[in-house]
């Protein structure tokens, strides 16, 4: 080979492997740093939102406010479920866009605050048979 | 010279790395669920016309000549262009002249102590039960039960036919009372000609009935003043078969149904294009304020179906403005309909068809913005303490007030100043402009020629 034909080909091959690098790193660690960032406020909203229409939704079920058993007020407590699909999308989206379990449950809890239960738990089933 | 496509390769991996992170998250499938669960129809007009029985109504409607002194008509209260009621917190009754704000000018004059309703489809048989209280409603059994229990004539084609006759037979609205209790002004005239009227009501009301359809058509004259030549003849147009005397007052409150119905029913609202499928009918604010309102706001719990009423009854803790049904000061509301102590100071579900329009707000007109009424939902403690500071005695019904106030309410989720917001939108996303044009449902003249409220 000739030795310009060596030096262009040294040249490009360390060019591919620094981009290799580069889009490794952004898709790794900087995607999921941006997404998380730029989605925490929302997520931790409807964290909390989610929450309490399972809370809603299972005390309207159980009918025991006093208010008599109401089918509609049942039906608007599973229309108000619907922010849990919200929020179960979104979460499934960072978790593809590669944020983690563990980054996604911290965030949930801060806007949770006090609850001491990890918000995938509670979520998963969505609905819960306890407020 | 390699900058150049590292500054193209850098941009391509940021935009892969970002993109479709969150697609709009379309609330369109979760609203036509919540849609089919609450089994939502789209309000869909008929073809209306102005035939001779909505010709002799659209008579009636406008013409004082109806009223004890001939001083006021159902377009007084009624007027097309305040959403078919006044904008008046509470009507003006006899004793004042002009329409809307013009009757606040007379002092002296009746107050009729409840906010007037609007006529929106009112042609509809989704209603169930007519004014505050539901005074003139379907029994169980389909039957038009009204004020006048067993006495209650027949012969009426519809509930809204059976309510459109009462008007006429209140004293303060427009029958009139005696001279003792009033001026020429107010005096209901040879529409009452019964001893002891103030103390009878199913006795005047029956009483009143007669005579003003003898006032119309002078039946047992065979000279009669040319207004009974005209109604004779309007009558006989709307029902041809009817001899002259055998015209009662189901007749009279048939035609006003029929012209009720037609002029004021609406052409489809963003809201029924949207739920008949076109999906871009709703902004998209106003598709997250319709998920609030049938979900953790409650709203669609009462305020349901195609007019958005249940046309059942519940108590709000409304201020009770020392006005009222009953000895002037206290409005039970439903209890006056049913005469049951648990139905105390509970009102219909008033209907939201176009009630962006229909300033102001309650059965009592005591809310100034659509977002007080709402809020005070959720919350009644802010209007309750405001009517007290204004006025002492007010505070010693707030408890029985609250005491009243329906259980579904306690289940309304907290509500953020945004959400209030979403929700108005929502509520726009339910006005739309009557089918037929103001130049149709207004009448050249009317029989007496007294042509002071035939007005927009
Ligand atoms: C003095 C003003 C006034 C006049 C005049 C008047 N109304 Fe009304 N109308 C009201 C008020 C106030 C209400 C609500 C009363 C209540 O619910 O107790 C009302 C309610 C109604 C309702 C019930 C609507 C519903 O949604 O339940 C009908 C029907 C009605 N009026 C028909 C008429 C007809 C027909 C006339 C003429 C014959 C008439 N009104 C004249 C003030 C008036
Ligand atoms: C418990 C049944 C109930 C629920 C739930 C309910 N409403 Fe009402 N609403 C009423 C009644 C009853 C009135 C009339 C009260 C009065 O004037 O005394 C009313 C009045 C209104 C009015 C004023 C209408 C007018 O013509 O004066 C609006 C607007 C309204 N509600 C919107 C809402 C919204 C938005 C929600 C949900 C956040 C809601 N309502 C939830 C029963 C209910």
């Amino acid at each position: 080979m000739r030795p310009r034909t060596i030096r262009r080909l040294r040249f490009w091959s360390q060019l591919v492997i620094a981009f290799s690098l580069l889009f490794i790193v952004i898709v790794e660690y900087g995607r999921p740093f941006a997404v998380s960032w730029y989605y925490q406020d929302e997520y931790s909203k409807l964290a909390l939102e989610c929450d309490q229409s399972m809370h809603d939704e299972a005390a309207l079920r159980a009918g025991t406010s006093g208010a008599a058993k109401d089918p509609a007020l049942e039906v608007s407590g599973m229309v108000g479920l619907a922010v849990c699909h919200q929020y179960d999308v979104l979460r499934k989206r960072m978790l593809i866009n590669g944020v983690s379990e563990e980054r996604l449950a911290l965030i949930g809890l801060k806007g949770l605050e006090n609850e001491q239960i990890p918000v995938n738990r509670m979520v998963d089933p969505h609905r819960m048979d306890r407020f | 010279m390699p900058f150049k496509p590292i500054g193209f390769i850098l941009a391509a991996l940021l935009a892969a790395a970002s993109t479709s992170v969150v697609a709009e998250n379309s609330l369109d499938p979760i609203l036509h669920k919540a849609i089919q669960a609450y089994q939502v129809k789209p309000h869909q007009p008929s073809e209306r016309r102005l035939g001779p029985k909505e010709k002799l109504g659209q008579a009636l409607f406008f013409d004082p000549f109806v009223s004890g002194p001939k001083k006021i008509a159902c377009a007084t209260c009624h007027v097309r262009s305040k959403g078919a009621g006044d904008g008046l917190p509470m009507a003006v009754g006899l004793g004042a002249k002009g329409i809307s704000t013009e009757r606040l000018a007379h002092s002296g004059a009746f107050i009729v102590p409840r906010n007037a309703l609007p006529f929106f489809n009112r042609g509809s048989k989704d209603f169930r039960a007519l004014f505050w209280d539901g005074r003139v409603q379907l029994g169980p059994t389909g039957l038009i039960e009204t004020p006048l229990g067993s006495r209650q004539p027949a012969g009426f084609d519809s509930l809204l036919a059976a309510a459109a006759v009462f008007p006429p037979a209140e004293p303060d609205e427009m029958l009139g009372r005696s001279l003792k209790r009033g001026t020429q002004d107010t005096y209901h005239a040879e529409l009452v000609t019964i001893d002891d009227e103030a103390n009878n009501l199913q006795e005047r009301t029956l009483n009143a009935f007669g005579n003003l359809v003898e006032r119309l058509l002078e039946t047992k004259s065979h000279n009669p003043q040319p207004v009974a030549l005209q109604y004779r003849k309007l009558f006989a147009e709307a029902y041809p078969r009817t001899p002259l005397n055998e015209f009662r007052i189901n007749h009279v409150g048939n035609a006003l149904a029929a012209y009720i119905g037609a002029a004021f029913e609406l052409k489809p609202a963003p809201w029924d294009r949207y739920v008949a499928g076109a999906t871009s009918a709703l902004t998209p604010e106003q598709k997250q304020g319709a998920f609030v309102f049938f979900g953790k706001g409650r709203c669609a719990v009462c305020h349901s179906g195609t007019q958005f009423s249940d046309f059942r009854f519940h108590g709000l803790a409304v201020p009770q403005m020392r006005v009222g049904k009953h000895n002037g000061y206290i409005d039970y509301g439903r209890a006056a309909a049913t005469s049951r102590g648990e139905d105390r100071f509970a009102f219909r579900t008033p209907p939201l068809r176009n009630v962006t329009e229909t300033f102001p707000w309650g059965h009592n007109g005591i809310f100034t913005s659509l977002e007080s009424v709402i809020t005070h939902h959720a919350n009644p403690v802010p209007m309750l303490y405001k009517a007290q500071q204004q006025d002492p005695e007010e505070g010693s019904n707030a408890g029985r007030l609250l005491g009243f106030r329906s259980p579904i309410l306690a289940e309304m989720a907290p509500l953020s100043k945004a959400e209030i917001e979403l929700l108005m939108k929502f509520l726009k996303a339910l006005s739309s402009e009557p089918v037929m044009p103001d130049s149709v449902a207004l009448p050249a003249t009317v029989p007496s020629g007294d042509r002071s409220f035939i007005r927009p």
